[in-house]
């Protein structure tokens, strides 16, 4: 997340929303490609839309690298590097990570583990991840927030939500 | 009167106000929690009321749909979350206020407003049935079309301190609607082979995603976040001579909600981002917008809980659902019997007064339940960060799952929650990409349908009043916040409102 | 066979951890459709006629919506063999099949019982110059591409119903404007915004009553509208309706399938269902048996999949 982290004020951060842009304009311009015809004479079809956002997001890719040109290479606005610790950035990164995939493992492990089991392990992984080490917090609030789900979506509402197994 | 007074007497039958309560209690839970909304609350009661008398289970159905308006502030106001789409643009100053300290004021004032667009609503309802109902059906795909620009253009006051990167939220905004089947020709766009994106990305997840598991995040990454004041005026609720002097921003926010609120497919969530922006345009200091002002919370209440009774129009008058929300009333209707339309007036008058009642005793309970709630919610702003964000993400997708028991949901709203991490870091404001999916439908569609009618000529958009007015609105409120800013360009740029990004302060 | 023996005789082969007799716990019916629709109603009002007749056992809505229908069939599709699980069907979803848009063909489900048709229609505001299909058509013919016809979706089981008579009416360039839903469409023709809607009784029924709208043609005979003369009556000579039944996963063993329909069959005569059924405007429609039955959902599927093709819609 280097890039992103530095992302709308250095050369590098704006090259890269350029490119980022540019590159799903040009996907959307690929998909649409696909699309059938109007079903209306005079009417604009389904590519019409898609095809009008991408040219203007074409646009605004081509305004970023245009900004990241006319900025000098060394100066770096708003951000004084001796502040932040070498390596930081890394760490944010494979936090970030870390979050994020957590998050997917539990949609993963949700249907099959039951909402009543795998919600207190997101939770508590959460809960880790975010600095939290009190272990009193970490095993009681999960445990009394899956009773929470438990008791008040799928018992007193009534939600079908994944059993598991 | 002595029909109204009739209906009141049924509405205060002990099971009758027993269903009005039951109601209140789940309309402000289903609002709050981020992910359930009024339609889920809805959706949830429908199979009790088959086993109801149709009086109390319409009474328990307008209350749900009445609370769950007010408890979607609640989260937008306690945790920057909004709790239901059409509390969006109150987290824009509620939350700020709650970083002051002051939830127990942005609640109140909240509940306040909630309450009078509530009763604002219901006496447009009642007095203005029929010819509401007429101006309607005048909304065609070129009124529907200029509606959708005119929404859009609020844009402009929302981008933050680069323009620039409004624009792309927006555009981002836009693309992200194009994927689904199309509307007009069911073909697919955008879903890459896959079934899982036919039905598109929904305005749920976004939000979830943005609002809550981006900010989660955030969190995971260091990002401190710092736990608001506490101590006394954090749960210090608004003095009744604040609230009575917002009576302008109310009666303005409700009549936009009722007016847009009436027309089918328009909504809640429109109507309380126009008030938002409405009351900033005739604000004498804009610019503060955003940074936690009353009337900031005031407009955008007032507005959603009007649209509820507004909502009712085109339901009980023509029998048409405006909104998700009145579709599952309608289903309701329909099992025990009831067909509005035309004739609903004069065939089941009792049935439509005790309704009409029924709405004027949930506001008040409304009132009441959420008034005992704002201790327990300043209570919940205090939890610390490390507690807080995990239980917000745990039920955020949770909720967004039991929308409609799809887990490709819930994976939309983790994709959305990177997606809006990296538009934060990268500067790029999120409500501009929120508004544009909500819009997209609304524009495109009506676009190609106005012109599909027409066989290709523009004309029909200028033709139209309704559209004309629309489109020229559309145009003033884009260029306004350039005019404005050139206008004052002499002092320095206005300081802009922090919405977008309300915590990126606390960085790093 | 009576259903208790029926489910005794399935002792030994039914899916794993099941017990003997049927039903052995709470039946879900898996919905699909959106809250409060007209699929969804039909769900709700199974579920709550049905307990009587499934011992006394619990009946509960799940609610699986996306992918077009395709995450809940998806759902019922993996409890193959299971009798427990069912979903109500709809003429959408043959469309769906025929397109493509889902993966999925009748031979991934068990058909049981179809319950009721919704007859398609033509309605206009009260005020309109048409009064018979044949002026609708003829218009069209002298002005092609002037007049419209609001209705739900694109190449949807609407559109595809339209797009029948159309063609039985030498293909007149009608201009088909597509709508999120059904009351969407009745609304654009009431506003006047589209000259005709085409959609179900049930939607324009109060409108009727009040005489804002106007039917100029049932795909069926209704028994409210005696007066409206019917498709075939106006020399039109087909029948596009909107059907609705029940169906169970894949592999569901023959006798619990017939099990599985006598149960239906005994709920869906419930008072209170009947109610539910007068109330939204419904007719029953029953078939000789559920083959019968599977027999008229391949038979859709074909249809539609015919008609695409000649409209361009579908290549191959």
């Amino acid at each position: 997340m280097s890039s992103a982290s530095a992302g709308g004020t250095t050369r590098l951060g704006l090259l890269a929303e350029a490119g980022l842009l540019a590159v799903v304009a040009a996907g959307v311009l690929l998909d649409s490609r696909s699309y059938p015809g109007s079903l209306a004479e005079g009417a604009p079809g389904p590519a019409f839309f898609p095809r009008l956002l991408a040219v203007l997001l074409m646009a605004c890719a081509a305004w970023l690298a245009i900004r990241a040109a006319r900025q000098p290479p060394e100066s770096d606005p708003g951000r004084s590097r001796g502040n932040v610790a070498p390596g930081a950035g890394a760490g944010r990164g494979a936090r970030l990570a870390l979050g994020a995939a957590w998050i997917a493992v539990f949609l993963l492990a949700w249907p099959r583990l039951g909402t009543v089991l795998s919600v207190p392990l997101l939770v508590a992984g959460l809960m880790w991840l975010t600095g939290e080490r009190s272990r009193l917090a970490l095993i009681a609030v999960p445990l009394g927030f899956a009773a929470f789900i438990y008791l008040v979506f799928m018992v007193v509402l009534g939600v079908p939500l994944p059993s598991g197994f | 009167m002595s029909a109204f007074l009739d209906g009141l007497l049924t509405a205060l039958q002990p099971g009758n106000l027993a269903a009005l309560l039951a109601g209140s209690l789940l309309g402000v839970f289903a609002g709050a929690m981020p992910g359930l909304s009024s339609t889920v609350g809805l959706a949830l009661v429908l199979p009790v009321t088959f086993a109801l008398d149709p009086t109390p289970a319409l009474l328990m159905m307008v209350s749900i749909y009445m609370a769950a308006e007010y408890g979607g502030s609640i989260t937008a106001i306690a945790i920057g979350v909004p709790g239901s789409s059409p509390a969006l643009a109150t987290t824009f100053d509620g939350y700020a206020m709650t970083r002051r300290g002051e939830a127990g004021r942005a609640l109140g004032i909240s509940l306040f407003s909630s309450m009078s667009g509530g009763l604002l609503g219901t006496i447009l309802l009642v007095v203005a049935l029929g010819p509401l109902s007429r101006a309607a059906i005048a909304f065609g795909p070129a009124e529907y079309f200029g509606l959708g620009v005119f929404g859009l253009s609020i844009v402009a006051n929302l981008v933050g301190k680069d323009p620039f990167k409004g624009i792309v939220s927006a555009l981002l905004g836009l693309l992200f609607f194009i994927v689904g089947l199309d509307v007009l020709t069911g073909a697919p766009r955008l879903t890459f082979g896959t079934n899982a994106l036919m039905d598109g990305l929904g305005l749920v997840p976004m939000l979830i995603g943005f609002f809550a598991i981006a900010e989660a995040l955030a969190a995971v990454t260091g990002r401190r976040r710092s736990t608001p004041p506490g101590g006394g005026i954090a749960g210090a609720l608004p003095k009744a001579r604040e609230l009575f002097g917002l009576w302008r921003t109310i009666l303005r926010g409700s009549a936009i909600g009722g007016l847009i609120g009436a027309i089918p497919g328009a909504g809640a969530t429109i109507a309380s981002i126009v008030a938002w922006n409405e009351e900033r345009r005739v604000s004498k200091t804009p610019e503060r917008f955003g940074t936690g002002l009353p009337a900031g919370i005031a407009a955008p209440e007032a507005a959603n809980n009007s649209c509820v009774g507004a909502a009712m129009i085109p339901l009980l008058a023509l029998g048409i659902p405006g909104s998700a929300s009145a579709a599952v009333l309608l289903g309701g209707l329909t099992v025990q019997g009831v067909a509005p339309g035309p004739l609903l007036m004069t065939e089941r008058s009792e049935l439509v007064y005790a309704l009409y009642a029924g709405f004027v005793v949930a506001v008040l309970l409304m009132l009441a339940v959420g008034r005992l709630g704002i201790p327990l919610w300043t209570r919940v702003v205090r939890l610390r960060p490390s507690i807080l964000m995990p239980l917000v993400v745990a039920i955020s997708l949770v909720g967004t799952f039991s929308l409609r028991g799809n887990a490709a949901d819930a994976w939309a709203a983790l994709f959305f929650g990177l997606v809006g991490f990296a538009m934060l870091r990268g500067g790029y404001p999120l409500a501009p990409a929120v508004l544009g999916l909500i819009l997209g439908p609304m524009i495109e569609t009506n676009y190609r349908r106005a012109l599909s009618l027409s066989s290709g000529s523009h004309s029909v958009f200028l033709e139209s009043p309704i559209s004309l007015v629309l489109l020229l609105l559309a145009a003033v409120s884009f260029a306004a916040p350039a005019v404005r800013s050139r206008l004052i360009s002499g002092r320095g740029r206005a300081p802009e409102p922090d919405t977008h990004e309300p915590r990126r302060e606390e960085h790093e | 066979m009576a259903p208790g023996l029926a489910a005794l005789a399935l002792a030994g082969c039914s899916p794993a951890g099941e017990d003997a007799a049927f039903p052995s716990r709470a039946i879900e019916i898996v919905s699909w459709a959106t809250p409060g629709g007209p699929t969804d109603l039909l769900s709700r009002a199974l579920a709550e006629a049905a307990p009587p007749h499934f011992d006394g056992r619990r009946v509960t809505v799940m609610t699986r919506q996306g992918g077009a229908g395709a995450a809940g069939m998806q759902y019922l599709q993996g409890r193959e063999g299971d009798p427990h699980v069912l979903g109500v069907f709809t003429a959408s979803g043959t469309v769906n099949m025929a397109t493509g848009r889902i993966p999925f063909s009748p031979g991934d489900f068990t058909p049981i019982l179809r319950i009721q048709i919704d007859p398609f229609l033509v309605a206009v505001r009260d005020d309109s110059p048409f009064h018979t299909l044949g002026d609708l058509f003829e218009a069209a013919h002298a002005r092609p591409g002037e007049v419209s016809v609001s209705g739900f979706g694109a190449a949807s089981a609407h559109f595809l119903g339209f797009a029948r008579l159309r063609a039985a009416a030498d293909d007149p360039d009608v201009r088909w404007i597509a709508y999120e839903g059904s009351a969407d469409a009745v609304v654009a023709a009431l506003g006047g915004h589209t000259d005709a809607a085409h959609t179900n009784y049930n939607i324009v029924r109060e409108h009727l009553r009040a005489g804002t709208m106007r039917v100029l043609g049932v795909a069926l005979p209704v028994e409210a509208l005696p007066e409206t003369p019917s498709y075939a009556e106006q020399g039109y000579d087909l029948t596009p309706v909107h059907w609705r039944g029940v169906v169970g996963p894949p592999g569901l063993d023959p006798a619990l399938r017939a099990d599985l329909r006598a149960r239906l069959t005994a709920a869906i005569e419930d008072p209170g269902f009947r109610e539910y059924m007068e109330q939204a405007a419904l007719e029953y429609a029953t078939m000789a048996d559920a083959d019968a039955f599977g027999v008229w959902m391949a038979e859709e599927v074909a249809t539609s999949r015919d008609m695409l093709r000649r409209l361009g819609i579908l290549d191959e």
